[in-house]
């Protein structure tokens, strides 16, 4: 979810708003007041174990010990001989509690690097810490790229693979579906190399591992020749977006829309392959202006709704309608990931591709005819079918719906209306965002979710990796 | 003959320890630049992300006004559109500090930027 690709003019919403001008621009002095320091609270500091939260803020916990190795051999002596639960965290970008613990906290984040790229294969050895977008230079280097990344690109890759993390393409699947290898350290401190044609059933269960299976300490990725491309965006009337929808998806090597929650617009992203770059530097400090801009725009909406719930269709119409289309052009992972520095918590469910319009559709009814106080865009990408046990895309082509709110606002009445809904289109929730579902829904969901907890079992008898939310979701609480 | 023994043993001696902390700073300093790049530039060389910006003391100051340990502790729990612990999960609480400072202070040259794409 990027905001700075929807350039809602702060100024049309103020415009739009009327006499609310005033009051909007003092709640928005009041936003940018918050964002001072606030006085802490709870003991004096002395040096620790830090506390854990992740990137929102919905998650948390206080480790008893935190582990960063710096050798693969560090990593297999500290899992071998921990006693206490052990989790992983990679970059934290998880918003369900997949690493709260209090025992030990295993961070790979030292444990970074592109190592090596096969010059026949293409296939690159990459450490699990890597954050995504450390990746994208060493490979540029070497002439070679990603095949699709998400737009999120600070995740470390152990992290990505974890949860199958996905970008959007038609023909382009998750970052699991480009594993071709995984090392994983497991409970008993034991190296388990898993391909396609070697520990086949730790494969398919490792490429979306939840962290459950062990420590993945590299992973061996597929690559292709470097690429540039360019992305376009545009506004357009809701139908007209819904009715291009499935068009779109199969004309462009990249499709996405971001809806606007009780507005009549939609925003259509299209990426594709280009030859030349036509990259000019002069344009891009306009681009971070307009960033700022557009997060201002939405902030401002938000504080002006608050107090007048009325104004939030037409405002957001009269922004909307004034956006212009844009375009950008640059090394393939440069326009793929973009910077987030506005946090927010997320729901998303995968639904089969075809039923992605009808289902926003209802979500953006259901938003309105409920009046829920939310402006933050639904983001709906396409992502194709793999084999990978956990993988929300396992023998479906999906199509990812993904709803989010504020970090410091509240969700959950907001994702509880929501969440039937993907319910009724047959949805799979994505293992890192928000959901509700215990076992019972999960195994029926997801047909090899009795495949994994068999792998799972085996390697990891005692439960070391297991935290509750784990065990609630495995059916072992 | 075994004064002088003794005088170029312990001239030999400063010159390592001189050597061993002169070395344990750079790896530190060193340390804290990759940390910086890995997980601080992205925000604290944009100015529109709101971040005070590296290397502008005056955007510090109001922060460091409040003292060391609240603007630690606002770097590990995170405010505003700052993530927990910047999302370092490498990072310890004397990590965050050596950061902190290394932002905060004027005299670092060489401010990199991110690669810039084209409209």
């Amino acid at each position: 979810m990027d905001f700075s690709r929807i350039k809602l003019n702060r100024r049309n919403v103020l415009k739009a708003a009327g006499m609310a001008v005033a009051a909007g621009s003092a709640w928005a002095e009041t936003s940018e007041a918050q964002a001072q320091p606030s006085e802490r609270k709870g003991p004096p500091l002395k040096r620790r174990v830090l506390p854990w939260s992740n990137w929102s803020g919905n998650q948390e916990c206080l480790p008893s010990v935190r582990k960063v190795p710096r050798s693969e051999e560090q990593l297999i002596d500290i899992v071998k001989n921990t006693t206490t639960q052990v989790r992983f965290v990679g970059s934290s970008h998880s918003f369900s509690a997949l690493v709260p613990t209090e025992g030990t906290l295993i961070s790979l984040a030292a444990l970074r690097g592109v190592e090596s790229v096969d010059p026949q294969s293409g296939d690159a050895e990459i450490w699990g810490g890597t954050r995504l977008a450390q990746i994208g230079d060493p490979l540029w280097e070497q002439g070679r790229a990603l095949i699709n990344m998400p737009d999120i690109n600070t995740q470390t890759l152990a992290g990505a693979v974890a949860t199958s993390t996905h970008g959007t393409g038609v023909k382009l699947g998750s970052m699991s579906s480009e594993v071709s290898q995984l090392r994983l350290v497991t409970a008993q401190g034991e190296v388990i190399e898993c391909s396609e044609d070697r520990e086949t059933d730790i494969f398919q269960a490792a490429r979306t591992h939840l962290g459950a299976l062990g420590a993945v300490s590299k992973i061996r990725l597929r690559t292709r020749p470097r690429y540039y491309t360019q992305e376009r965006s545009w506004m357009m009337p809701l139908e007209e977006g819904l009715e291009r929808a499935a068009q779109l998806r199969d004309k462009h090597r990249h499709f996405e829309m971001y809806a606007l929650p009780h507005g009549d617009y939609i925003l259509g992203i299209t990426i594709d392959e280009v030859e030349l770059p036509a990259a000019t530097a002069s344009k891009v400090d306009t681009e971070e202006h307009e960033r700022s801009n557009s997060e201002s725009a939405f902030r401002t909406v938000a504080k002006i709704t608050d107090y007048l719930p009325f104004l939030r269709s037409p405002i957001i119409n009269y922004a909307a309608s004034r956006v212009e289309p844009e375009q950008r052009v640059g090394r393939s992972y440069e326009v793929f990931g973009n910077l987030r520095d506005m946090r927010f918590n997320e729901m998303e469910y995968s639904v089969p591709a075809e039923q992605g319009p009808a289902c926003l559709k209802e979500i953006l009814e259901t938003i309105k005819r409920q009046d829920i106080d939310v402006i933050f865009p639904i983001e709906y990408r396409y992502i194709k079918a793999d084999d990978i046990w956990l993988s929300p895309f396992y023998q479906q082509n999906a199509c990812a719906i993904s709803c989010h709110n504020f970090h410091d606002r509240d969700y959950k009445k907001y994702f509880a209306a929501i969440e039937p809904i993907f319910w009724k289109y047959g949805g799979r929730p994505h293992p890192g965002k928000i959901h509700t579902l215990g076992v019972a829904q999960l195994s029926q969901v997801y047909p090899k979710w009795n495949e994994f907890l068999a792998v799972r079992k085996e390697l990891d008898p005692k439960g070391k990796f297991l935290n509750p939310f784990m065990k609630k979701i495995f059916g072992l609480a | 003959m075994k004064r002088q023994s003794k005088r170029f043993a312990a001239t030999s001696l400063a010159l390592s320890l001189t050597c061993l902390c002169t070395g344990g700073l750079k790896a530190a300093e060193d340390y804290t630049k990759e940390l910086y790049t890995l997980y601080c530039q992205s925000c604290h060389s944009v100015d529109a992300t709101g971040a005070p910006q590296a290397f502008v003391p005056d955007d510090w100051e109001p922060r460091l006004e409040k003292g060391m340990d609240q603007t630690l502790e606002n770097v590990i729990v995170g405010i505003g559109n700052m993530p927990p612990l910047g999302m370092c999960m490498e990072c310890t609480e004397q990590d965050l500090q050596a950061l902190i400072h290394y932002m905060s202070n004027a005299q670092q040259t060489g401010n990199p930027t991110n690669r810039k794409i084209g409209k």
